[in-house]
């Protein structure tokens, strides 16, 4: 669907999140050097006007800390972050709350991330007053509207989020996004906490409001198949960096990193006539705080040889515009 | 054929308050045979961990089991005393449970909540308590079990974590391990070791595992046979083969189709089940599932369905009213885009 004309809306040039690791006292002593968690390591990513973008990978590969950076919820150790052709990454105070106005965040978890003393009217009104967004007296019609929007009542206003089931508070948490009418909607694993039969409602709201509202999404999950269905180009990162990305057909087609190849092999089939006994991957992945050198994904990778162990791919962009940091990709006839 | 290792013949739990009856479990039966792993799927709330803590008589109050029959080897577990109950626990039937870091004690090693565990008539001094620990460490596959059995809870990963409780769970030699959601937790590719290792280690021991999960693709990599549960009750219940190529259903067969990898991935609006599950305090007159199924006829709505055999298949049992052609139809629809999917 990408085509080249296509508005870029939001861009990321060589973001970068680390976290300092306390000091303790024998690193005092030891003037040993500040150790950090690298969270995040060096992104570039266009998001384009319009589309759906998938992110994906395991807990710790700092896909949570890359969207909440982009929301300017941490400050980024490096890189630029260009919104709507605007640099914001050193924006501050009254600047930064205009822009923040163009995106929100739907989050994972839908019991605690609702104040559980505002009613759902109280909890609507709230960004529309502190951004004196509608006139006072049209506050009750935009509150309706937004409710009518995510599929719930307007009559459930009065009421608490206490009141109802993960289903109707993820609407409501979609709600509350869409309050400022913004352009770019980061919804970090916003099905991984329902059931399977409201994951469903929830996936074909979120599609239908995209192009409705002709919204933007960058939708982060862990969950592949969720990913395949609803976005139209996939990111995979593994530990803080990003390893492969192109068209979602395309990569679940034909994966070249390894990696991407393992996570989809690992995922559950419910093809009850294929079972394996054979693990996808042996061992965990590294803590983000001593990375292994080379390539990050060598001490897991079955197709590893000497050369990643010492240098570095980077990631590289095909002819048919797909990325991957790999020296020995599969499924491609030009390495 | 043998006989069965478990039988739960029309299990009720109910919780009780001042003002309404919540029926958790409502007349559940089923069989566990030797070495199988059983499957318990269905939404929050349904009312399947509940039945897997009646079985080890973990039910708290206000909830109490009210009636039914939980026979193991042949002896009924309901009328056990409490004593009786104990040695049953962890020596026959063990519990593995979905959050490996509640589960385990911050405060002490490994190794000591392993050796808790033991029976200490049998590992009668420090040395074979040790040696042992070590060994069920090894037979969980954690690296470097010498060092590992020193270290304490928070040093362990989530998947080693979760090796750590089926090691302690396993360490008296079981012959029933209750798993519940045990994967929801993990990543996906450690999700896929731990499921191996559960099957690898129930072909080793010889033991049979029920497993309870949310996961349609769980219940197709491990269960042998499975049952799907709606509102407290079994509304389908067969072999994992015929229920995901010929789900009889409406539940079922709409769970399945609900997923995003069965629909396949051209089709950008999911079939959903509109609707949330019933108020099990509150449940509707006729079958509980009529008013979020789409073949709902008027019987659907007045009478409770039973749980029958499926055309005099006395292996595949189903709680539902339609039995014409439209469910046969539901499960061919099934079957084509399961084989069509397998093909992708």
């Amino acid at each position: 669907m990408s085509t080249p004309e296509r508005k870029c809306l939001l861009e990321l040039e060589g973001i970068s999140k680390w976290f300092p690791r306390k000091r303790t006292v024998k690193d005092a002593v030891q003037h040993a050097e500040r150790q950090y968690v690298k969270a995040v390591s060096d992104v570039s990513l266009q998001i384009y006007e319009g589309e759906n973008l998938g992110l994906v990978g395991e807990s710790g590969c700092g896909k949570s800390t890359l969207a909440r950076t982009i929301m300017r919820l941490y400050d980024p150790t490096a890189g630029q972050i260009i919104l709507d052709g605007r640099d914001i990454t050193r924006l501050k105070g009254n600047a930064l709350r205009q822009e923040r106005i163009k995106m929100q965040m739907v989050f994972q978890d839908p019991y605690s991330s609702l104040n559980p003393r505002m009613t759902v009217y109280e909890m609507l009104e709230e960004p529309l007053k502190v951004y004196h967004f509608v006139p006072k007296d049209e506050i009750p019609q935009e509150v309706d509207r937004l409710l009518r929007i995510s599929g719930l009542s307007p009559e459930i206003a009065n009421r608490f989020p206490g009141e109802f089931s993960g289903g109707q508070r993820q609407r409501l948490g979609i709600a509350r996004a869409l309050a400022l009418r913004p352009r770019f909607i980061i919804a970090d694993e916003p099905v991984s906490a329902l059931d399977v039969s409201i994951q469903a409602q929830i996936l074909n709201l979120l599609a239908d409001l995209q192009e409705e509202l002709n919204l933007t999404v960058l939708f982060i999950s862990h969950d592949l198949q969720v990913v395949r269905h609803i976005s139209d180009r996939v990111i995979v990162m593994y530990l803080g960096a990003i390893v492969e990305s192109g068209k979602t057909e395309d990569v679940f087609d034909r994966p070249h990193h390894p990696y991407t190849d393992v996570l989809m092999k690992a995922a559950p089939s419910l093809d009850v006539d294929a079972r394996t006994k054979e693990y996808a991957i042996e061992g965990d992945p590294p803590s983000p705080i001593s990375i292994p050198s080379g390539c990050k994904f060598h001490p897991r990778c079955t197709r590893c040889q000497e050369r990643c162990r010492t240098e570095q791919p980077a990631l590289t962009t095909l002819p048919d515009g797909r990325q991957i940091a790999c020296h020995f990709p599969l499924n491609t006839d030009s390495p | 054929m043998n006989t069965p290792l478990l039988e739960v013949k029309d299990l009720q739990t109910y919780f009780f308050s001042k003002h309404e009856t919540v029926k958790a479990v409502d007349g559940v039966s089923f069989t566990v045979n030797e070495q199988e792993t059983f499957g318990l799927v269905g939404e929050s709330g349904c009312g399947k961990s509940m039945t897997c803590r009646s079985i080890l008589g973990l039910v708290k109050s206000p909830g109490r089991v009210v009636g039914g029959e939980i026979l193991y080897k042949g002896d009924d577990l309901l009328h056990k005393s409490k004593r009786e109950m104990q040695a049953i626990r962890g020596r026959e039937i063990g519990m593995i449970f979905q959050e490996p870091m509640t589960a385990l004690n911050p405060l002490l090693k490994v190794k000591d909540q392993i050796i808790d565990a033991l029976d200490k008539s049998i590992y009668n001094t420090a040395e074979k308590r040790y040696n042992h620990a070590l060994e069920m460490l090894k037979l969980v596959g954690i690296p470097s079990p010498e060092s590992r059995l020193e270290e304490y809870p928070h040093q362990f990963s989530g998947g080693m974590r979760q090796r750590v409780m089926i090691a302690i769970a396993l360490c008296s030699g079981l012959k029933l391990l209750l798993a519940d959601e045990p994967t929801t937790a993990l990543d996906v590719t450690i999700q896929d070791q731990v499921m191996k290792l559960i099957n690898r280690l129930r072909d080793q021991l010889k033991m049979s595992v029920i497993l309870i999960t949310h996961d349609l693709g769980v219940v197709a990599q491990m269960c042998d046979r499975v049952a799907v549960m709606y509102a407290g009750q079994i509304v389908e219940m067969t072999d994992t083969r015929t229920l995901f190529h010929m789900p009889r259903h409406p539940y079922t067969y709409a769970l399945m189709s609900s997923l995003p990898g069965a629909a396949g991935s051209s089709q950008k609006r999911l079939p959903t089940i509109e609707g949330a599950p019933p108020n099990l305090a509150n449940l509707p007159e006729g079958c509980p599932f009529a008013p979020r199924c789409r073949f709902a006829q008027d019987i659907c709505r007045k009478e409770k369905p039973e749980l029958l055999p499926y055309e005099g298949d006395v292996a595949h049992l189903v709680r539902c009213h339609i039995r014409d052609g439209r469910t046969q139809f539901v499960g061919a629809t099934a079957k084509g885009k399961q084989e069509g999917g397998a093909e992708q």
